[in-house]
Order: structure tokens, then sequence, then C-alpha cells
């Protein structure tokens, strides 16, 4: 056990735990983060992903000694919703159960940081791990390209 | 609007709800029910009836009441603060909030949506300022078991007339106040306006003199053409809840001094503890404590980390017990020698056909998983002389009495948002075994699955195995069908079924003169449950493929075939028609593509479907569905499209992409590695048309399951020449 310091959605947190432990447990059990997912533990999934320094990382297997850069969540993206990504996410209705857009949304926001106008092949190839059981794939590529501009 | 709170009514005031009579007029007409355990049947929607009976009385009371009189006192005087809470559906405040209850489950289907719509609409609530409460727990509210796609079609008049009534009442409530009659006066987005003097009345307003009316006796529903929420497309409400993160599912619920625990159980399902050694796991940093259940052994710790390593410093002795001897090898032969004995004894085959004058076929699939994204979890807190579960269940009133048969004290059951269920949900296992875990350990407790335990032990869809055989005359009549089918039954706790189970979607519905469904219960004690569309998925590949190879045998369209076949009334034929004319069937498919179609109905809604497929040498890539759906009165059309789109998905991972096998009676799927799901460069096009009707609301969420694979599998055969007679394809 150690003192650990992440400075996670603009905040530096400073707390006790096993550096081995991965990113998402922090998150969710030590630091009442819940809006990142665990879905399978073994990085095959995305459900988990959070950015680090603005690229996409899979938090559960991420341990929190390999952490050095600022930690974006769900919950940083902004205070009110009013985020343009999750606002075409509403705009396109892309939910279902939802539990897998959180990391849905980071990966859009990450994504329209490098590219700004994504081709239908650049968001596949960005999304490809990023598994949704309820099959909202079309409209999460519609909620990009409205996200985007287009 | 408020975020949706999962809290429970737990006040005083809850208890003094009082429920309405449910009476008939000497006419046989409407009732006023929704609060006793029924169901309700959806009668139709389109016929209001008038109060007539109520509406006297009223009129009587209010003509001795005088302006800045107090309200006519009819039976005891109630309590200031209380609310105005005719029936377990509708509640305002006396800070004038309104809150609505929900009774279902939200799995991602949009249930908690729809039906506060059902009744904030017949109520003229104000949408946008609406409270959503989820049900405990109570089988006075009705059937909460969130299965059948029946969510809509169990509720909706029964909502709309709980609704009605309290409108009724606050109607009634604002005409006493005014000292005019309760006709001119109407209800309208959370107020009653007065139609004589435009005055308004919020319903806050009204709740101290409507708490104390009588209930009405007979109430007149909304005309639909009234309706502003039914039939649009509103926003989720849970929507601004997911996209933030702030959306709670179970694994995300958290209670006062709550530990989280995993559950080392035997790979093979049923076996049991010999013995354990816990000492290596109660060592790591975070361990409180290693306990023994029925299940089998739970490590508590203060985070999931903790516990999940812990586990894997336990050493367990197991003994495997009967499940150990199956293999997916054994498995399939034991089907098969069910198929062949059926076969046998039909003594069917060699005496009657004639050469070139039938054909037969095998079909098969394998154990499905529901492989939903949260994976299995529960809350339990078992104190000396309650119990409560807080669980992402689709069945809490069966966890209610197991749970509460279990432990031997009563029980809560809070149902908390849902990260997808598909069936895996209504199963009970995981809650009995958290009340255990919360026993033993003496704390409150959240049991986490990994996604190893998930897959491990799922109560998978069946596997089947199918013989077809077809016969027609040489004028090309088919004129007998025969389906045989060999399968397990249901083997859960809540859901235990036998060879009834295995009848759902094995008729056909095509005129052919001799049909013969012949359904035979496998012994194969593994855990299996309902999953999506339950055995009609399996039926549905096995009767719209096999339709499809005799179509092809007869030189006949399979889309002219079906319509031929399909009797004058049956809705399909209008269904199949829409998928048929808007996929553009008929037209010349490029080479290296096919299209093929299937269709199913399935509780009562018919859904065809046309598959569009190319293909890269054995590389096959589905490009486009085309659907079309007859689901009666829709009450918000987006969430039909999604259901289509994802159970299009859902049954594509069945059909391309995984399976669940054993091996010496263990599940050999571990992870997502050898268990992928489509993901979304795989994900076709899928468009939706929905039949307009004004017919008895029924579901979608299961319904587009059944028809997909066999479409595809159609379109496959015309693209490559290759029937598809298992799944999952191989490549």
């Amino acid at each position: 056990m150690a003192d650990v310091t992440v400075s996670i959605n603009g905040e530096r947190r400073t707390f006790s735990a096993d550096v081995d432990m991965p990113l998402l447990w922090a998150l969710r059990d030590l630091l009442d983060l819940r809006g990142t997912k665990f879905t399978c533990g073994v990085g095959a999934c995305g459900a988990c992903t959070v950015l680090v320094d603005g690229a996409p990382i899979r938090s559960c297997s991420t341990p929190l000694s390999s952490v050095d850069a600022e930690v974006t969540t769900i919950e940083g993206l902004s205070s009110d919703g009013n985020h343009p990504v999750q606002q075409a996410w509403l705009a396109e209705q892309v939910a279902q159960c939802g539990y897998c857009q959180p990391a849905q949304i980071m990966t859009a926001v990450a994504l329209l940081a490098e590219h700004p106008q994504p081709t239908d092949e650049e968001i596949d190839a960005a999304f490809v791990g990023v598994l949704c059981r309820c099959g909202t794939y079309l409209r999460i590529r519609r909620a990009v390209h409205l996200a985007a501009g287009r | 609007m408020k975020i949706p709170s999962y809290s429970s009514p737990g006040s005083a005031e809850w208890t003094r709800r009082r429920f309405l009579q449910v009476s008939f007029t000497t006419g046989g007409a409407l009732l006023v029910g929704a609060c006793s355990g029924d169901h309700g049947e959806a009668t139709d929607a389109s016929a209001p009836v008038t109060d007539t009976a109520g509406a006297t009385a009223a009129t009587a009371a209010t003509t001795t009441t005088t302006e800045g009189s107090s309200p006519p006192a009819t039976g005891p005087p109630s309590v200031s603060d209380s609310p105005f809470a005719p029936n377990l559906f509708v509640r305002v405040d006396t800070d004038g909030q309104v809150t609505l209850t929900v009774h279902r489950s939200e799995v991602g289907q949009g249930v908690r949506t729809a039906l506060a719509m059902i009744l904030a609409d017949e109520l003229e609530a104000d949408w946008e300022s609406i409270n959503i409460e989820q049900a405990l727990a109570d089988v006075a509210i009705g059937s909460q078991t969130t299965a059948g796609s029946g969510s809509i079609t169990d509720n909706y008049q029964r909502l709309r007339q709980a609704a009605a009534a309290a409108r009724t009442i606050l109607v009634r409530a604002a005409a006493a106040q005014w000292g005019v009659e309760a006709q001119t006066c109407h209800a309208e987005q959370g107020h009653v306006v007065n139609g004589v003097t435009d005055e308004r009345r919020s319903y806050g307003e009204l709740v101290q003199i409507a708490k104390d009316m009588p209930l009405p006796g007979l109430v007149e529903l909304k005309s639909p053409s009234d309706f502003r929420l039914i039939g649009t497309s509103v926003p989720r409400l849970d929507g601004r809840a997911i996209v933030t993160g702030a959306a709670t599912y179970g694994l995300d619920e958290r209670v006062d001094g709550m530990l989280y625990a995993v559950v080392a159980r035997c790979p093979v399902p049923g076996g049991t503890v010999v013995k354990f050694d816990g000492e290596e796991a109660e060592a790591v940093a975070g361990v409180k404590s290693v306990v023994a259940v029925p299940s089998g052994v739970a490590v508590v710790a203060d985070n999931t980390w903790a516990a999940i390593r812990g586990r894997e410093r336990l050493t367990v002795t197991w003994d495997e017990g009967e499940n150990a001897q199956w293999s997916t090898a054994t498995i399939d032969a034991a089907l098969n020698d069910i198929i062949d004995t059926s076969i046998a004894a039909a003594g069917t085959a060699t005496a009657t056909a004639t050469e070139g004058l039938s054909i037969e076929a095998r079909y098969e699939t394998p154990f499905a998983a529901h492989a939903a994204m949260e994976p299995v979890n529960c809350i339990a807190d078992v104190r000396a002389d309650s119990c409560r579960i807080i669980a992402p269940t689709q069945n809490p009133q069966d966890v209610q009495s197991y749970v509460s048969d279990a432990i031997g004290l009563p029980t809560e059951v809070q149902v908390t948002l849902i990260g997808g269920g598909f069936g895996r949900r209504l199963e009970v296992d995981f809650a009995i075994e958290a009340a255990e875990v919360s026993r033993a350990a003496g704390s409150p407790v959240q049991v986490v699955w990994t996604r190893e335990d998930d897959f491990a032990l799922d109560f998978c869809r069946q596997p089947t195995k199918h013989w077809m055989r077809a016969e027609w005359d040489a004028a090309g009549t088919v004129t007998s069908w025969r389906h045989y089918l060999a399968a397990p039954g249901l083997n859960g706790i809540a859901y235990r079924a036998g060879a009834d189970v295995l009848n759902e979607g094995l008729a056909i519905p095509y005129s052919i003169e001799r049909r013969t469904s012949q359904p035979s219960l496998a012994d194969i004690p593994l855990p299996t449950g309902p999953w999506r569309a339950v055995m009609a998925g399996p039926n549905a590949f096995a009767n719209e493929c096999f339709f499809d190879e005799v179509a092809a045998a007869l030189g006949r369209d399979p889309y002219e075939l079906r319509i031929e076949l399909l009797l004058d009334g049956d809705p399909m034929r209008a269904v199949l028609e829409l998928a048929a004319t808007s996929a553009g069937w008929g037209a010349d498919v490029p080479v290296g593509s096919g299209r093929g179609i299937a269709c199913h109905e399935y509780h009562e809604v018919p859904v065809a479907m046309v598959a569009d497929v190319s293909v890269d040498g054995r590389a096959i890539r589905v490009d486009k569905v085309v659907c079309a759906i007859d689901c009666g009165i829709v009450v918000h059309p987006d969430m039909v499209a999604q259901q289509i789109e994802g159970a299009v998905a859902f049954a594509l991972t069945s059909m391309f992409k995984a399976q669940i096998t054993y091996d010496n009676g263990r599940v050999q799927q571990r992870n997502f590695g050898d268990h992928p799901l489509l993901g979304i460069g795989e994900m076709p096009v899928v468009e939706v048309h929905v039949v307009p009707s004004d017919g008895k609301p029924r579901g979608v969420g299961e319904m587009g399951v059944p028809p997909t694979v066999p479409a595809v599998a159609n379109a496959i055969f015309m693209a490559t020449g290759r029937r598809i007679r298992r799944i999952p394809v191989e490549s």
C-alpha cells in the first residue's frame, strides 16, 4: 500500500492503494467515480475506457503505477452533460441499456480530437474494441458525425 | 426534469394508499382497476368509457359546496402533509411534485420511459417536471417480471386507468374548489383548467382536497387523438444520466458499510466444496474474511480488486458432481440420439416418399450465453430480522420469495438500472447467493461476478437439434412438413420448464396439409434459462431456412411461396409484403451478393426480414437487414427501431461470432477473447418499417431475434449455394 496521487478531471486526488491496483478499481471503489464501468477486466471489451493525456486506455488493465498524466473520465467531460459529444449522443438516441456508453463517448472524444471529421472507416477503427451488446453501433456512428458537425 | 430516482417511497403515508376498486358497469364496460395483483388485459384502447354514475355523485357533492367552505368530509381526516396517492402508480405531494411509479425493469428496452409516458399522458402531467420512482418488489402492484416483451401489453390499459382515475379526482377536486361542475373543467399538463373562467390550479394545489375525495367508479380514457406523449419518440428518461456517467446500475450501487465479495464456484455447475484453505487469501491487503456459502467460497474485502486477488489465492477442493460427464460431444450425441430415435419411431422417409418429391435436413444450434455488458452482481444486507436486496433483476418478486425462503427473513427488493438483461436477470441464483454471503460475512455485501464467472455459470439458451422433412406432390403442392426437435428444457431455479418450452415458435404458420411438430425433451441438467426470444430463435432458424430449401427444391420464389401458403387473414402477409417491397425483393442481386427472406410471429407480433449479404471467398459480410413489424399501437416509435437494430446485432453474434461449449462439465469460454461479440465494423445497416396500427400495443424487445438468422442464412445460400444448417457459421 502506498500514497498514490493521480490527477483526475483536473483535480489532484491522493489516496492509499496498492500501486498494482488497476485504475478502474481505484476510480470505482476508492474515488467514487463509477461512471467508468467494469465488464471484462482483461482489456477485451473497452467498457473501462478513460483518457490519459487525451488518449483512450483500458483502465481495467492499467495499474495505478503507470498512470502518469491527466486522467479524464466521463464525469469530467462537462458539469452538466453539455459536451458536444454528450449532446450528440442524446440527439441521436444512441443508448439502450447505456452501460457501455461512457466508454463509447470517451472513445468518440478522443477520436474527434485527432480526426475532427472522421470517415466511417476511421470511426470503425477507433471503436473496434468497444463492445455494445445492445447493438447501438449504427447510432454511435451517426452521433460521432453529428458531433463532428456533419 | 429531475434525474429519475430509485428511492423507495417508504413513508407512513405510503402504507395508507387506497386502492381502486375493480368494478364493472351492468353494460360490462370498463373496469377501473390496476391495483390488485392481476395483470389487467389490454382491451381495445380506442373505446373510452364515459363516467356516468361517478359524475352524478360528484355533481351531487359539489352542489352543496359553497365558495370558501372546506371540502366535503368523506372518510377519516388525513394527515395534512400526506400526498394524494389514489393508487400505486401516481402520487402528488403537497409540494406539488408529481411522482410516477414504474414497476418493470429497465434493461435498455426503454420500459421506464414508455410506462412513464403512458401514465403521464393519461394523467395530463407535465412531462418536464415529473419524478420517476422504481417500484420495490410488491405483489400488490401486479407482475413485475420483465420478460416476454410483455410490459406494455400487460400494462397499457391498467396504467391508463390508474392515471385516468387520478386525473378524474384532480379535476373533481378543482371543480369542488371552484364550486362548478366537473364537466366544465379539464386537465392540462399538470393543471386543472376552469373551462368557464380560465382559472388554473396546479395538481399540487389540489392535493389537500383530492386526497380525501372518493375514488371514481368509472373513468373516461383519453381519445388517442389527444395523446401528447404516446406515439412520440421522447428522449429516454435515463438518457442524461447515461451520458454523464451518473446512471447507477446494480454494480454501481453502494450502501453504508458495504463490503465487496467474489465467490469461488465449482467450475462444473452443481459441484460442491469438499474443503478449502483461505489463509493466503485472507493475507491479501483489503480482504476481510473468507466464508463458505452453499454456492462456493466467498472472499470478502473492502474493495473489489482485493476480493478478486484474494480469490486467486484461495485453494478449494471440489466434488464436481454429476455434470462433469457432459461435454459438447456427449451433449451432441445425446441430442442426436433422441432425433434418430424419433425418426425411427415415426417410420418415415422410406415408405411414402417418391423419389425427388421430398427433402430432409438437420439443423442445430449450440448453447448461447447472455453476455450482457454489466456482469451479474447483487447487493445483500442481511440483518437479524430483515434482509434487503439491491439488484439488477428482471424478476424482483421471485427474488423476494426465493431469498426470504432461503434466509428465513422478510426481504425487501430494490430494482436497479440494468446493464443488459436478455433473460439472465430473470434468475434468482445470484440474489440467493448474495444473501447467503452477507449473512455469513455479517455485513452488507456486493457480490461481483467477473466476466469469467458470468460465462462459467450462465443459464444459457439450450442447444438444439432439428430434423426437418417436407414432401410435395407432382403438382408442386407441399403435402407434408415435419419438424422434430431435441433439446433440454429450462434448468434453472425460478425458471424450470420441460417440453412445453420447446413449443415456442415450433409450429409453422403455412398452410400445409400434414404438419407434424414433435419436441422431445433431453435430460441434460446443465443450467439453461430464458434467452432473448427463448426457443423461437432456434425454431425459426430451422423452420425458415428449411422453408427456403423447400422453395428452392420446388423452383419457387421463397417470398411468393410464403405469401401463397399463409392463410388469408394472417397479419404476416402484410408484414412480409412491406419487408419485401421495402427491400426491393425480386430485383437482380449482383454476383457475390445474396438476398434472403424470413419471417416469424413472436407473441402475436409478426416480423419479416430481408437480409443482404456479400461474400468474398469464405468471408461473409451482412450488409443490410430490412425489417417490417406489426406491433399494434406504438408508444415510442424510435424504441421499436432501437430494439430491432439491437436484436439483429444480438442474433448475429450467435450466428457468426460465439457459442458456449462444454468440456468435462466446464464451460470452455472464459472471456471475450474466446467469446467475441459483434463489433461496430460488422454491424449491418438496419431499416425498420412499422405497420401503422391501432391494434392493442404489443412488444418489440425480442421480436427481431427469430427472423434474423434465417434471413441471413437464406441470403448466404443465394450468394454461395451453401446452406447454413448450424450456427455459429464456420468461416
